[in-house]
């Protein structure tokens, strides 16, 4: 049997901004050949999930585990990619030679990922340098990057954030035939329903519940309090939330984002 | 494998051809056109022009240095997620940025030679051609591999142990030490024993002496005490790139990913 892809085991730690709370909080979860989105507000610890999967902020407490290898200990692993943008500034190259650089150092062809900027309608960024980009622009430069050269794992963090529609449906088809395990962070619900086959799981104040189903998004529904049939209970610092199937207070396939749910259902 | 990449965005770096071959051009006009050029013969004449163009080699090469710094500083995040999931080597990164700042370096000194040719001849009226170009060319080489590895080893040592505050001071060193060895250098005659041992004394000699013909004297300013001998001076440069190198190369590999949003709060 082979490693595991993803592994984190009792995996923790804090920032250091005043009245943070623990980023990560004794988070485990286990992917083997297959894709999930992980939900959370604003600051609830989706993006430093990724940071601690890629290396780039090292776990206080617990391990952190892609394809068996401690990630503190990973070298030249190009079967892992990634859409953070912060990634590909290494260096003040144009948009054209940073799809360049990164074919060669993922070992790919550049014209893969050319195409897939000219499929997005990007290619006026392309002689741009990437800090001269739109938000929205370099969130699909890094889009691309992380779904082009054949990665085996993808780890993205708000793929769809300030994205217009077009783009955000082309590439949830993309997202949806890709054989690559694939790991999306979001803060928003609406596109959940389309993720067939997906595990969900949510994020909040660093701590990680689940699994469910994407595609149950829409029998699931929250409630203020702990109830007794609950599929998972909430324990927040603004009070505790109970997910239940098919009845309660809120359902959650009726909010456009988890921030406005809690608002909603307190 | 990315060295083409890096000397392109140096190339097309518009802070640095403004702060860069315009600070050149601001110093050898002052040096040519304002400060004193009284000197009646040509001999005499040649000499003062190769002290100008010794101090502005050397410090070109620290103003190549910071630009490169800050590429560095910003890349620490890509370093991190290149060196586990690319094919990039710390090895060959620190290579390639420090041929590309080398030929950068060439570049920008051979607008030097040219410049201060043009500047110094029309104020003497003598043709003040330079004796050894080629080695002057040699010389603005190795000055960029100093000035990167000496910027490189600041700025990372900086981001991965310091705050993030010190890093935009800490970039400027390599301009401060060559403007204080270069400018002091002026006014006092430093110990020949200091003279060999910093590489901020070495290269202005060396670059005095492919200009001048003759090897330069301990005393700048007015030409007085022994002439210095080439050789221990390029072993001492040698030394230091060994040295610089070597550190580089430790510090490159235990690269601290750092938010640079971060950096530019504090």
């Amino acid at each position: 049997m082979g490693a595991i892809m993803i592994e984190l085991a009792n995996v923790s730690l804090k920032y250091n901004h005043k009245g943070f709370r623990s980023a990560l909080e004794n988070v485990n979860l286990r992917i083997d050949h297959e894709r999930i989105v992980v939900v959370g507000p604003n600051g609830s610890g989706k993006t430093t999930l990724i940071k601690v999967l890629l290396g780039l902020v090292q776990a206080e407490r617990g391990t952190a585990r892609i394809n068996g290898r401690d990630v503190k200990n990973t070298k030249g692993d190009l079967s892992v990619s990634t859409n953070m943008a912060e990634v590909y500034r290494i260096m003040g190259s144009t948009v054209k030679d940073t799809l360049r650089i990164y074919s060669k150092l993922k070992d790919g062809d550049p014209k893969e990922v050319e195409d897939m900027v000219h499929e997005f309608g990007l290619e006026s960024t392309l002689e741009k340098r990437i800090h001269e980009l739109s938000s929205g622009e370099q969130k699909m430069i890094g889009n691309i990057l992380s779904l082009s050269f054949s990665p085996s794992i993808i780890l993205m963090d708000e793929p769809f954030e300030n994205v217009d529609q077009a783009r955000r449906l082309r590439l949830l088809e993309i997202v949806s035939k890709s054989r690559s395990e694939i790991m999306i962070n979001t803060h928003e619900f609406d596109l959940l329903n389309r993720l067939e086959g997906w595990g969900l799981y949510f994020i909040i104040e660093g701590k990680l519940f689940g699994k469910f189903k994407a595609s149950e998004l829409k029998n699931l529904y929250i409630n203020k309090g702990v109830m007794p049939d609950n599929l998972a209970l909430l324990d927040t610092s603004f009070g505790k939330f109970s997910i239940t199937k098919d009845n309660g207070a809120v359902p959650l396939a009726s909010a456009r984002n988890l921030n406005s749910i809690f608002d909603e259902v307190a | 494998m990315i060295a083409k990449y890096y000397l392109k965005s140096l190339l097309f770096d518009k802070a640095l051809w403004g702060w860069g071959v315009g600070l050149i051009l601001f110093w050898l006009f002052m040096g040519s056109y304002v400060f004193g050029f009284n000197i009646t013969s040509k001999t005499e004449s040649l000499g003062y022009t190769s002290v100008w163009f010794s101090l502005i080699g050397l410090i070109s090469g620290s103003v190549i240095a910071t630009s490169v710094a800050y590429s560095v500083y910003y890349a620490n995040s890509s370093l991190a997620y290149g060196f586990r999931y690319t094919k990039l080597r710390p090895s060959a990164y620190i290579l390639d940025l420090m041929i590309s700042t080398a030929v950068m370096g060439v570049i920008i000194g051979a607008f030097i030679i040219v410049f201060t040719l043009v500047l110094f001849s029309s104020k003497s009226g003598y043709l003040l051609l330079p004796l050894y170009p080629e080695l002057s060319i040699v010389m603005f080489f190795v000055t960029g591999i100093f000035m990167f590895l000496l910027s490189a080893v600041l700025v990372i040592f900086a981001n991965n142990y310091t705050g993030l505050k010190s890093v935009s001071l800490i970039v400027l060193i390599p301009q401060i030490l060559s403007y204080l060895f270069g400018f002091s250098e002026l006014g006092v005659a430093l110990p020949a024993a200091v003279v060999y041992a910093s590489p901020f004394s070495d290269i202005p000699r060396i670059m005095f002496q492919t200009y001048y013909g003759h090897a330069a004297p301990l005393n700048m300013s007015n030409g007085s005490g022994p002439l210095l001998n080439p050789l221990i001076m390029i072993g001492s440069l040698i030394f230091w790139i060994a040295l610089l190198f070597a550190m580089a190369m430790f510090l490159v590999r235990r690269i601290r990913p750092r938010s640079i949003e971060e950096g530019r709060q504090v």
